[in-house]
């Protein structure tokens, strides 16, 4: 109910009541409650580190979600936004310790919004002090970096090796061939060689020509 | 695992309650954040839209505490009102009681929701611990010259012998209770005097940037500030003359009559002997309608002659007077002039009686008018003027009007004096005392709040139930000793809502409406959720604001 009236519209919008939204926003808690509640029961939680993909869904929806409830009072976006967390969490490899920022952030974020819900979540997960008293969350501008490419190394034409470069720069031919030429596997073939002509397809692979 | 929501709701809402989450704090260097969501009647249920509302309001409320900032988030009762009086008219409840226990049961309903509200700064408009305040206010506006009497027309059921509550009459003009039609009747009343502060009303509208446009765009409309000129028509044959206010100077020459509201005090005076009955019957008609039938745009318009004529004073012909049920006696002169070729609703009345139409201004494109033409133009028609444009003729018209000492130049603003006093028990006592020899007279602050006495029987009939309490109304003059009595209206129910966001701030307070120290929590402008509706409250607001700066009482 919370929920319903709180995405329904937006503020200067009159309310219409619609049963079907009602129950959607139902299903929306209970999604909530299944994904926390099976993670609280995962006994292999924070074994591998970091998941960059999901840490900068979690600090986008940080960020726009401060942005919804602090400042410009859109309450619709702002479950919009805790709605596509909660689909990458869903999608996310519950191994990560991003994984459990993930679920922790989710519920500080639902808070003003699902309060009861939320801080029952944030202690059946063991977290002290309660929600109530938390500190909201603080999006990292590295978080939201977009993230890197792999791109293709041939020497004449045969793939010798991969290299992982920022998206940014994806396409940069200096930045390619510089890495290209530091690449390990890519080292060897291009010993003692003269590079002749250097082809780029931005994004995908870089071609050294030699003899 | 299953989600529970009714154990759960109530095992975190008790926890929240145990550590005083939602409790503002005054202490501390953190920044402060004012949540104000607007208060409930206590009609004993939340509708969907307080939901909503509360809703929004408690989520942004929730984020700041998160944020850091020490949160004033308060809940209070806009308690005064008809229908805790229905109710004891009709149940026999008392309507303190009926209130009570309506405030009980929303504030559970509240609580079951979850709210995050502040429930140590709750108020009740109808608690002597804040109407003392609401009294203290009045006497501010009193000492500053911005309250005061006058006659204004009230409802009155003839059958009952009670003044009515718009609401409590029906879409036939009828009593609710009685079934009779209900009457005029003019009655001495308060008023508070905000037409002093249109212009100021007007100018801070366009401050208010963050207000939504369709919002800002209705409260200019309900200033309604127009410029024009009031001009004097004398009336031939009397001594008397006729001043009208008109935002279109430039047609005067068009003028084919001129007039009057029913209520207006010259209509008896001017009326010709064969026009007397005709005239008598139709103010009597039109005093039964209300005002918004009046002026609706979609009702044809009627009037009647007065069988008498006033000179044009630009022209120095002679033009028809009449009376309309369109002309309100309450805004501007209750008069205006008839300008059939330049104004639709005039056209509509000229077309319906039967009374000519003079073109003054024609199209810039050369084309003659047929219809009403309310568009600039150029003058013809109007002797020296033809040929100028005519947005100088207005300016023209007044400099000829000025010098001629047959009028001036006005600025007109809809917005009407606050009519402030209800002839009903369940409200705020307004705390002034009528003596033979100082007249109205104010009750010393100290002796505030005027208790409203709760020994009352409602019958629905007669007087005011608390004009009949001897013991209550009769008092000595503050003043002078002499034997008095106490104002028996009430306040209007707004005035109690005008200022309830300032005492959340310091809601425990004995000596003052609220401390200056206290100030900081609430120091910033207000999140404020409630319905478009009621927006226009917010012109009281400010109008609260400038009167309690003005009187020097309270430093905003």
């Amino acid at each position: 109910m919370r929920l319903f009236v709180l995405f329904k519209a937006p503020p200067e919008k009159d309310l219409e009541w619609d049963e079907a939204d009602v129950e959607g926003q139902h299903r929306f808690g209970y999604r909530v409650w299944r994904l926390v509640t099976e993670y609280i029961a995962f006994s292999e939680k924070n074994q591998q580190g970091v998941n960059r993909n999901l840490r900068r869904d979690i600090h986008t929806a940080i960020r726009n979600v401060t942005e919804d409830l602090g400042e410009n009072y859109r309450f619709n976006t702002a479950i919009s936004e805790l709605m596509k967390l909660t689909n990458a969490l869903q999608e996310g490899d519950r191994h990560s310790e991003t994984y459990g920022e993930g679920v922790q952030t989710l519920l500080k974020l639902l808070f003003p919004l699902a309060p009861h819900l939320s801080a029952e979540l944030w202690e059946l997960l063991g977290q002290t002090p309660a929600l109530h008293e938390v500190p909201w969350p603080v999006w990292e501008a590295e978080a939201l970096t977009v993230d890197e490419v792999t791109i293709v190394v041939q020497v004449n034409g045969k793939m010798r090796d991969n290299i992982v470069v920022p998206t940014a720069q994806s396409g940069d031919r200096e930045v390619l061939l510089a890495k290209a030429q530091e690449a390990a596997n890519a080292a060897k073939f291009l010993a003692g060689k003269e590079i002749r002509k250097v082809v780029v397809v931005p994004g995908k692979l870089i071609n050294l020509v030699v003899a | 695992m299953k989600y529970n929501p009714s154990t759960v709701e109530a095992k975190w809402q008790q926890i929240w309650a145990e550590a005083g989450a939602d409790r503002g704090s005054e202490d501390g260097d953190r920044p402060t954040f004012y949540a104000l969501g607007m208060f409930p009647y206590p009609s004993g249920n939340l509708h969907m839209g307080h939901v909503r509302n509360y809703t929004l309001v408690d989520a942004i409320a929730r984020c700041r505490r998160m944020q850091g900032y020490r949160v004033l988030h308060p809940m209070g009762w806009d308690a005064f009102g008809l229908p805790a009086e229905n109710a004891a008219i009709e149940r026999g409840i008392p309507p303190a009681v009926w209130t009570h226990q309506n405030i009980a049961q929303m504030r559970a309903q509240l609580q079951a929701l979850g709210l995050s509200y502040d429930w140590e700064r709750e108020v009740a408009t109808c608690d002597p611990d804040y109407y003392r305040w609401t009294q203290w206010l009045f006497l501010q506006f009193w000492e500053a010259g911005l309250a005061y009497q006058k006659e204004a027309t009230v409802n009155w059921d003839p059958v009952d012998q009670t003044v009515l509550a718009n609401e409590q009459v029906d879409s036939e003009g009828r009593s609710w209770r009685s079934g009779a039609l209900v009457e005029k009747k003019k009655l001495r009343q308060w008023f508070f005097k905000i037409t002093d502060y249109a212009e100021a009303l007007l100018q801070d509208l366009g401050t208010l940037e963050r207000w939504p446009e369709k919002v800002r765009a209705m409260q200019a409309n309900w200033i309604g500030k127009s410029l024009g000129a009031e001009l004097t028509f004398a009336v031939v044959g009397h001594g008397h003359t006729i001043t009208v206010f008109t935002t279109r100077p430039d047609t005067l020459g068009g003028v084919s009559y001129v007039v009057l509201a029913p209520e207006h005090p010259l209509v008896e005076v001017l009326t010709a002997p064969a026009q007397q009955e005709t005239v008598a019957n139709f103010v009597a008609e039109v005093a039964r309608e209300s005002e918004r039938d009046r002026t609706a745009e979609d009702r044809p318009k009627r009037g009647v002659c007065l069988g008498c004529t006033a000179l044009n004073p630009l022209t120095g012909e002679t033009v028809p007077i009449w009376i309309a049920d369109y002309v309100l006696a309450e805004y501007g002169t209750g008069a205006v002039m008839g300008v059939p070729a330049h104004d639709v609703r005039d056209f509509a009345f000229a077309q319906q009686y039967g009374l000519p139409v003079r073109w003054v201004i024609a199209p810039k494109t050369g084309e003659t008018p047929t219809g009403a033409y309310t568009e600039p133009g150029v003058m013809v028609n109007s002797g020296d003027l033809d040929g100028m444009d005519s947005v100088t003729a207005k300016s023209e018209v007044v400099r000829r009007a000025e010098a001629g000492g047959w009028g001036q130049g006005r600025v007109q603003y809809r917005l009407r004096d606050w009519l402030i006093s209800r002839q009903r028990y369940w409200g705020c006592p307004i705390p002034m005392v009528h003596c033979p020899n100082c007249g109205a007279v104010p009750v010393p602050t100290e002796e505030l709040p005027v208790v409203l006495p709760e020994n009352v029987a409602f019958t629905g009939r007669g007087p005011s139930p608390l004009s009949t309490l001897k013991e209550w109304v009769e008092v000595p003059c503050p003043a002078c000793g002499t034997p008095a009595r106490r104002e028996t209206d009430t306040m209007d129910t707004f005035i109690d809502s005008s200022w309830y966001f300032l005492r959340f701030a310091d809601a425990r307070n004995q000596t003052c409406l609220w401390a200056r120290s206290r100030q900081r929590l609430a120091a910033r402008q207000p999140v404020c959720g409630g319905g478009r509706a009621r927006d226009f409250a917010f012109v009281v607001f400010a109008v609260f604001h400038q009167g309690i700066a003005r009187s020097g009482a309270v430093g905003f």
